[in-house]
């Protein structure tokens, strides 16, 4: 099972969470049996519209299972919604990739059922 | 002579110059181009009645039953309004420029496009001889241009045309400004002012356009940041206005100062006589 964290570096397991999705510097893919951490950057990063449905394709494209980060949008949501991809934010302050896997093993972190917040284009 | 208002930096009183400009002169045609937030109605005062028109661009749709997923779409679509996810192509509306790319570049010919509601266009053709013309982008949508490119069609040559333009240097301003044969650019006297001023200067550079500088809340303690600036490239200072606050008063009000300074009509016509 493939767990993505949106994370600011890429330096481990004790990097920090980066709380947006579509513009996180670092996609952190943790294969969950395998206990394997790699990182790759957000292209999405650069977009100038749409980095949340970037952001989802990226996901989409390695296979993740699940994604844990701080807000997602109405865009990525529905993207993520469409290719399976579970979505779970930290709420207990998590602060590093470490923090955000023990919780997420421990059955602490919620599955959201629908965007965390607005769009950044407007109210739709 | 169609005459577009711009200014790069948003709050420097483009929409103040124009509608006073506007209510300076005779035979106007008034077009507010700032689509995402229109303000010069408060102004200007006109009654749309049920003058109103929906903007439409198109979107594209994806057959699934031709798609065989080869993702061509989604690698071309610079704006990430088609997603590639679980089988499927999924389509972003909302972010879609309506470039059309996507139906073209289809090897299976499962892109076929539908008609979205973008905005409106409101309009009054009588205000006390001024006629006067709005457009609206609906919230959530990225693009103001088919609005823009919309309204100016109702142009008419015979006019004086005043285009009242979105804040910025991007695509919407080109647009306000591309058609025009004359264009002003408002300015304030800071460094922040004299930054957005000097990208304004080089979108009609570009554009090739002739312009002008006018400086709004002028202090003559101040003006010099800008004064040095146009001076060094030969950038005419058309008008000052000061920073008052009988002015600032008459704006918070919804009115035009020059309806109750009137000798300001005759500096805007000198103004225009001028160029």
């Amino acid at each position: 099972m493939k767990l993505v964290i949106t994370a600011k570096d890429d330096i481990g397991f004790e990097s920090e969470l980066d709380t947006r999705f579509g513009r996180a510097a670092y996609f952190g893919i943790i294969d969950i049996e395998g206990k394997e951490l790699i990182f790759i950057k957000n292209e999405a990063t650069s977009s100038s519209s749409g980095a949340g449905i970037k952001a989802a394709q990226l996901l989409a494209d390695k296979k993740a299972d699940a994604l844990i980060t701080g807000r997602v949008g109405p865009k990525a949501f529905r993207g993520l919604e469409k290719a399976g991809i579970k979505v779970y934010t930290s709420s207990n302050g998590e602060v590093s990739i470490q923090d955000c896997l023990t919780a997420y093993k421990a059955g602490e972190l919620k599955e959201v059922d629908g965007p965390t917040n607005q769009g950044h284009h407007g109210l739709k | 002579m169609k005459i577009t208002v711009l200014s790069g930096k948003g709050g420097t009183g483009k929409t103040t110059i124009a509608t006073n400009l506007a209510l300076s002169l005779e035979n106007v045609q008034f077009f507010d181009t700032d689509v995402e937030e229109p303000n010069s109605y408060l102004f200007l005062k006109p009654d749309f009645a049920d003058n109103e028109q929906t903007v439409w661009r198109k979107v594209p749709i994806i057959e699934q039953s031709k798609c065989n997923s080869c993702r061509k779409c989604v690698d071309f679509c610079q704006y990430n309004a088609l997603a590639m996810l679980g089988d499927e192509v999924l389509v972003y509306p909302e972010v879609c420029h309506s470039c059309g790319g996507c139906k073209h570049i289809c090897p299976q010919d499962a892109i076929t496009e539908e008609k979205r509601s973008v905005g409106k266009i409101n309009w009054d053709l009588d205000i006390d001889g001024l006629e006067y013309w709005q457009g609206e982008l609906t919230i959530g949508e990225a693009s103001s241009i088919p609005i823009i490119s919309k309204i100016k069609k109702e142009i008419k040559d015979e006019k004086l045309v005043i285009i009242d333009a979105p804040p910025g240097t991007t695509c919407p301003t080109i647009e306000a400004t591309i058609d025009s044969d004359y264009a002003i650019l408002v300015t304030e006297p800071t460094p922040f002012g004299l930054h957005d001023l000097k990208m304004a200067v080089e979108l009609v550079e570009d554009l090739d356009k002739p312009y002008g500088v006018i400086i709004n809340r002028s202090q003559q303690e101040a003006d010099g940041i800008i004064q040095d600036y146009c001076k060094k490239n030969g950038i005419p200072i058309l008008l000052k206005v000061p920073f008052k606050r009988q002015i600032a008063k008459l704006y918070s009000e919804g009115i035009p100062f020059v309806e109750e300074l009137p000798k300001w009509k005759d500096k805007f016509r000198e103004v225009i006589d001028n160029l």
